[in-house]
């Protein structure tokens, strides 16, 4: 047992633990929050529309970190109870004693909120939100916020670094929307030590973010080089989180610690697994193509040329089903013939080295 | 009637599950790189460690409908000022550094009951310990109390490695937020509008500054030891050109030498002088009288293979020894 694993179970007992997650486990019957917990996270999405832009989204997701733990009633949205409560202290005292009446029990505690698709910033109030959108300082042809580090005018792709003690208003707002498509994210607000890398791309003659991952910098294990990854639902199916696990490992080859091998944060969602696994297996099936000569080959050989985690390249080629064994007690071997019939099945040509980024285009 | 008493030795009861550590269960080709052989012929005995991933995955209906917003055309004030959401996310974070530092407390009390078990079998009677913290099969089988021994000490001591240097992250990174001045600008990014390799440029100079230069000693031979922020330590052939010349830095040389001559990495195959190179992870105090350490310091303005005065200095402020600049001056 190492001390990450540990950390990983300690995560999900402080979940549990926490005095927000009992406050609205002892409030609603209807919505109970998981069990095992993470703080925020719900088992049913609790907002019915998010409006972002153009578009009218219905989460897929529960996310309690909205709202201020203390109010049950879940009338308002954090902000506004915790501003309300600043102006008349004694609201607190008065909510209190009509918090029995007023238990939201329903599994939808917001109909709609509004989120301004260039900062983040939310509302429940659609004038509000509309208004902000023509104010909002982030509403520009192309992002200025956070630091370039990817840009192919080509296809009209940027990515911007944003550290979290930098700019932690708009990361908070970039997690709390997140969460609303993410099922097990626990950090919202303390972002000081992440940074964030979101990805805007061309959309009605502007530059929107359209997706992100975050980067934990004080990460224990030095090897992670991803915390979470979202692809916001109207932008799916671009191969937008393809893009970004390889910006990942390119942005890894320039951060102390790993150079040789990194990988993302354990455990993946589902989701997150698909997505890796599919990468992975492509990159690797290059390498394997080249290396189909030899009489054998280390796991090791192919992170040395993949950059991935040995862990990562032997559940890969588990994966694609081209390890064999005879019996248990004999040696693993990679059928070649296995690996040509996973390529044909997949479509894909190993020759030809996989590639989603523009390598020229990259600025870290 | 069977007697419920038995022997500890026979207890299935007490399986290894509470144990901290398990040598038996490694996986082969992870942690020892051993070789997987190549094989032309198909077979379905598929080979099964991680078991394959084969979770259902949650069904999400994407529900997105397009709408066509309608902006106001003059607004004056924003309504969603920064300030509007300062007093509640003030208010959660301190929440969420609360649950964080109660998982630092118990991260840091685990780490104190792993330097009191390091310390445990490093005494006397380190065998009894050992069966409580590891798996051991036959505890009479002294080869076996050794070689796991010394695996668990590896395994501690790589944990306290890893605390140690992220404590030192830490360190660093409380700093650098400490210092920071927030300063919020309106104006565009003025890297759209420069070249790419122009940022690129911008870029490596930041690294640079943020991590200090790729640093190059000339070991003699034709052979240059270099050290770069981001990789491992390479010996690379065909560098001999940094010491020969006494006017220019070693930086300017290497950015002038012909591309065309490909630089050898060399891995095993160093001929001298070899005992330097295993040096690298010696201690000082296991230096003895008859290695031969040789960093060819054949002149005065020659210090460890490269010119002192040309030797690159960090930006926060790595230099020479004083005593050994005011030698110089």
């Amino acid at each position: 047992m190492s001390l990450i694993e540990t950390q990983t179970n300690n995560e999900e007992q402080n979940g549990n633990s926490n005095s927000n997650g009992k406050a609205l486990v002892s409030s609603t019957k209807e919505l109970k929050i998981k069990e095992p917990s993470f703080y925020g996270v719900l088992n049913k999405p609790n907002i019915e529309f998010v409006y972002f832009g153009n578009y009218k989204i219905s989460p897929w997701y529960g996310n309690a970190a909205y709202f201020y733990p203390q109010d049950l009633s879940h009338n308002l949205l954090g902000y506004e109870y915790a501003n309300k409560v600043a102006l008349d202290p004694l609201a607190r005292k008065r909510n209190k004693e009509t918090d029995n009446q007023e238990i939201n029990t329903n599994v939808i505690w917001l109909e709609n909120l509004f989120v301004c698709p260039f900062c983040f910033k939310y509302t429940a109030n659609q004038h509000e939100g509309n208004q902000h959108q023509v104010l909002c300082k982030c509403n520009k042809y192309r992002p200025n916020i956070g630091k370039l580090v990817y840009y192919d005018s080509t296809s009209n792709y940027i990515i911007r670094e944003i550290r979290g003690f930098q700019h932690p208003l708009y990361c908070q707002n970039l997690c709390l929307f997140g969460k609303l498509f993410l099922d097990d994210k626990s950090i919202y607000y303390n972002i000081d030590h992440f940074n964030f890398y979101v990805i805007y791309g061309m959309e009605s003659d502007k530059y929107i973010p359209m997706g992100f991952f975050s980067k934990e910098m004080l990460s224990y294990d030095v090897e992670n080089n991803l915390a979470c990854i979202c692809i916001f639902p109207p932008f799916q199916r671009k191969k937008l989180g393809t893009l970004l696990i390889e910006f990942s490992y390119e942005l890894a080859k320039f951060t102390p610690g790993q150079y040789r091998s990194s990988g993302p944060e354990f455990p993946l969602s589902p989701f997150g697994q698909i997505s890796y696994l599919s990468y992975w297996s492509k990159k690797i099936a290059n390498v394997i193509y080249k290396m189909k000569n030899k009489k054998s080959i280390t796991v090791a050989e192919v992170m040395k040329y993949t950059g991935f985690r040995k862990e990562d390249v032997l559940l890969t080629l588990e994966n694609m089903k081209i390890l064999v064994q005879e019996d248990l007690d004999s040696s693993v071997l990679l059928s070649i013939k296995n690996f040509e019939n996973w390529c044909q099945l997949n479509n894909l040509d190993p020759s030809i080295e996989v590639k989603y980024l523009n390598e020229e285009c990259i600025l870290i | 009637m069977v007697s419920p008493r038995k022997l500890r030795s026979k207890d299935t009861t007490n399986n290894n599950s509470t144990l901290l550590y398990d040598f038996d269960n490694i996986n082969e080709y992870i942690s020892n790189d051993k070789p997987i052989g190549i094989t032309k012929k198909a077979s379905d005995n598929h080979y099964s460690w991680f078991g394959i991933m084969n979770k259902p995955l949650p069904t999400k209906q994407i529900d997105i409908i397009e709408i066509d917003q309608i902006l106001p055309r003059r607004v004056q004030i924003d309504p969603l000022p920064s300030s509007k959401y300062e007093i509640f996310h003030r208010k959660m974070r301190k929440d969420e550094k609360q649950m964080i530092n109660e998982e630092k407390d118990r991260n840091f009390y685990e780490l104190d009951i792993l330097t009191s078990e390091l310390q445990t079998l490093n005494q006397y009677n380190w065998e009894k310990r050992l069966c409580q913290i590891t798996k051991v099969n036959d505890p009479r089988d002294t080869s076996e109390l050794e070689l796991k021994k010394q695996l668990t000490i590896n395994e501690i001591e790589k944990i306290l490695r890893k605390s140690e240097n992220w404590r030192k992250r830490n360190d660093l990174f409380n700093n650098k937020f400490k210092n920071y001045v927030r300063k919020e600008t309106d104006e565009s990014d003025e890297d759209y509008d420069l070249p790419l390799e122009e940022v690129k440029l911008k870029r490596k100079n930041e690294r640079r500054l943020k991590y200090g230069p790729k640093v190059k000693l000339n070991l003699g031979n034709d052979l240059c030891l270099i050290i770069d922020p981001f990789g491992i330590p390479k010996i690379v052939k065909g560098h001999a050109a940094i010491t020969k010349s006494k006017t220019q830095s070693p930086r300017k040389i290497v950015r002038e030498m012909p591309k065309s001559k490909p630089k050898e990495v060399i891995k095993k195959e160093v001929h001298v002088p070899i005992e330097s190179f295993k040096q690298k992870s010696i201690k000082l105090e296991n230096v003895t009288k008859d290695m031969k350490i040789d960093f060819k310091n054949s002149g005065d303005e020659v210090l460890f293979g490269t010119l002192s005065n040309n030797l690159p200095t960090f930006a926060n402020g790595f230099q020479l020894p004083l005593n050994v600049r005011r030698a110089k001056k």
